[in-house]
């Protein structure tokens, strides 16, 4: 028998609102490890989760897909939790611990920090945290044009740095 | 002959996947117990019913008002606490195209010596992460300071300990320009739908290598914590100098730039 699933616009409900959320719940949490502070990732996640919750009647699905709507809350949130909240962008150091390896890659971290704010957030919502770029959109607020037009002049930004290097 | 811009990529995604491969494994949880749990109880502590909201803005309405109206003497005739404690002179105010300065610019012209002021000056057409809505943004303060000072005001305006990944966060002796504009903004950062993203006043740090916002004031928010005093009057010890009082021990003033 067919378990009946609720639609993304039934979210009135708890158990319906988790029903709809979960199964984005690990895709939220990379967002919210690589934008928000170091070992907070919980913290930003379940703040979001709340958020989304107190504000489930502005989602219409007529306009978005939840997960982008989701996306973008829990970005919001992990600026918010880097000094309440006013820290506009992520995080270059922190962000890309984890990431060891060969020279090149070592390079290739120091240049993504020295990228202008925009194009590290579309770098790392696009290669490190995996979203499409319609998702990576979403949670930058922009068209998908402007993000694949961000991701171009990143990678421009990136070869000089690492010729230089 | 491979293409650069491929090779690139490909070592970006490689990159990627190392690092969500290096992520703690997610637990997941129930996000109906959360919600439940903590959910409802947020939701009881900010609903109130629409008669009681309607009672509660008037009452606010007149105390605004009983307040103006026995404020206006006393704030023409003699200096606010404000102004008063507002420390140094290189706090600057250069407003005039805005048609309703901020009531913290001090009434004196700026020195016009200040290089703060002229880094500040060379960014205000172009603040970062911001769209200016209306008027022309002003300059509310702008300070030439070192890299341990503004870490100090972080830690001690912002509550900011950590790194943003700024050079001069870890260079105590680095010289950087903080900027402090005031205006009709709307802040380009991802926002929640319904959430407020217009900003009254933004915190500019610029260096020789980077020009980034570092905190918004938004215009739906009580109070802004952006304060408009000298780093350079904030203590050495961060933990304890959280108020905007003069320095409270002779050595904070030697920091001074």
């Amino acid at each position: 028998m067919e378990v009946a699933r609720p639609r993304d616009g039934d979210l009135d409900d708890a158990d319906d609102f988790a029903a709809a959320v979960e199964p984005h719940l690990p895709m939220l949490a990379r967002v919210a490890g690589r934008l928000g502070p170091p070992d907070r990732r919980e913290d930003v996640l379940q703040e979001a989760l709340l958020r989304a919750w107190a504000h489930r009647r502005q989602f219409d699905p007529h306009k978005g897909r939840l997960l982008s709507w989701l996306l973008t809350i829990v970005a919001n949130e992990a600026r918010r939790a880097w000094g309440r909240g006013k820290r506009p962008l992520p995080i270059r150091p922190a962000a890309n611990a984890g990431e060891t390896g060969s020279d090149e890659r070592l390079d290739l971290r120091a240049a993504t920090a020295k990228l202008p704010e925009r194009q590290r957030l579309a770098v790392d919502c696009f290669y490190f945290i995996g979203l499409s770029i319609a998702q990576t959109a979403a949670v930058m607020g922009c068209s998908e044009g402007y993000v694949k037009s961000a991701l171009s002049d990143a990678r421009k930004h990136l070869r000089l740095e690492l010729e230089k290097s | 002959m491979s293409n650069p811009d491929e090779n690139l990529d490909q070592l970006l995604r490689a990159s990627g996947e190392q690092w969500r491969a290096s992520e703690p494994e997610f637990e997941p949880f129930s996000v109906a117990t959360l919600v439940r749990q903590r959910g409802q109880a947020r939701s009881r502590s900010f609903s109130l019913p629409l008669g009681a909201a309607a009672s509660l803005a008037v009452v606010l309405f007149v105390a605004v008002a009983l307040l103006a109206l026995y404020s206006v003497g006393p704030l023409g005739s003699h200096p606010s606490s404000l102004a008063s404690s507002t420390p140094t002179a290189s706090l600057l105010a250069v407003i005039p195209a805005s048609p309703t300065p901020p009531i913290s610019a001090p009434p004196s012209p700026p020195p016009t010596s200040n290089p703060g002021l002229a880094a500040c000056a060379a960014i205000i057409g172009n603040i970062p992460m911001v769209k200016v809505k209306t008027g022309a943004p002003t300059i509310a303060a702008a300070y030439e300071v070192t890299g341990e000072q503004m870490t100090r005001y972080f830690d001690a305006v912002l509550n900011q300990g950590g790194n943003n990944g700024a050079d001069w966060w870890n260079s105590p002796t680095k010289t950087v320009d903080m900027c402090v504009f005031d205006g009709d903004f709307e802040a380009e950062t991802p926002g929640l739908p319904g959430d407020d993203t217009n900003a009254t006043r933004v915190l500019v740090v610029s260096d020789s290598s980077d020009t980034m916002s570092w905190a918004f004031c938004f215009s739906s928010q009580s109070s802004c914590e952006i304060s408009l005093a000298d780093p350079a009057t904030f203590g050495a010890t961060p933990s304890v100098a959280l108020t905007f009082s003069p320095p409270p021990s002779s050595s904070a003033a030697t920091d001074g730039p």
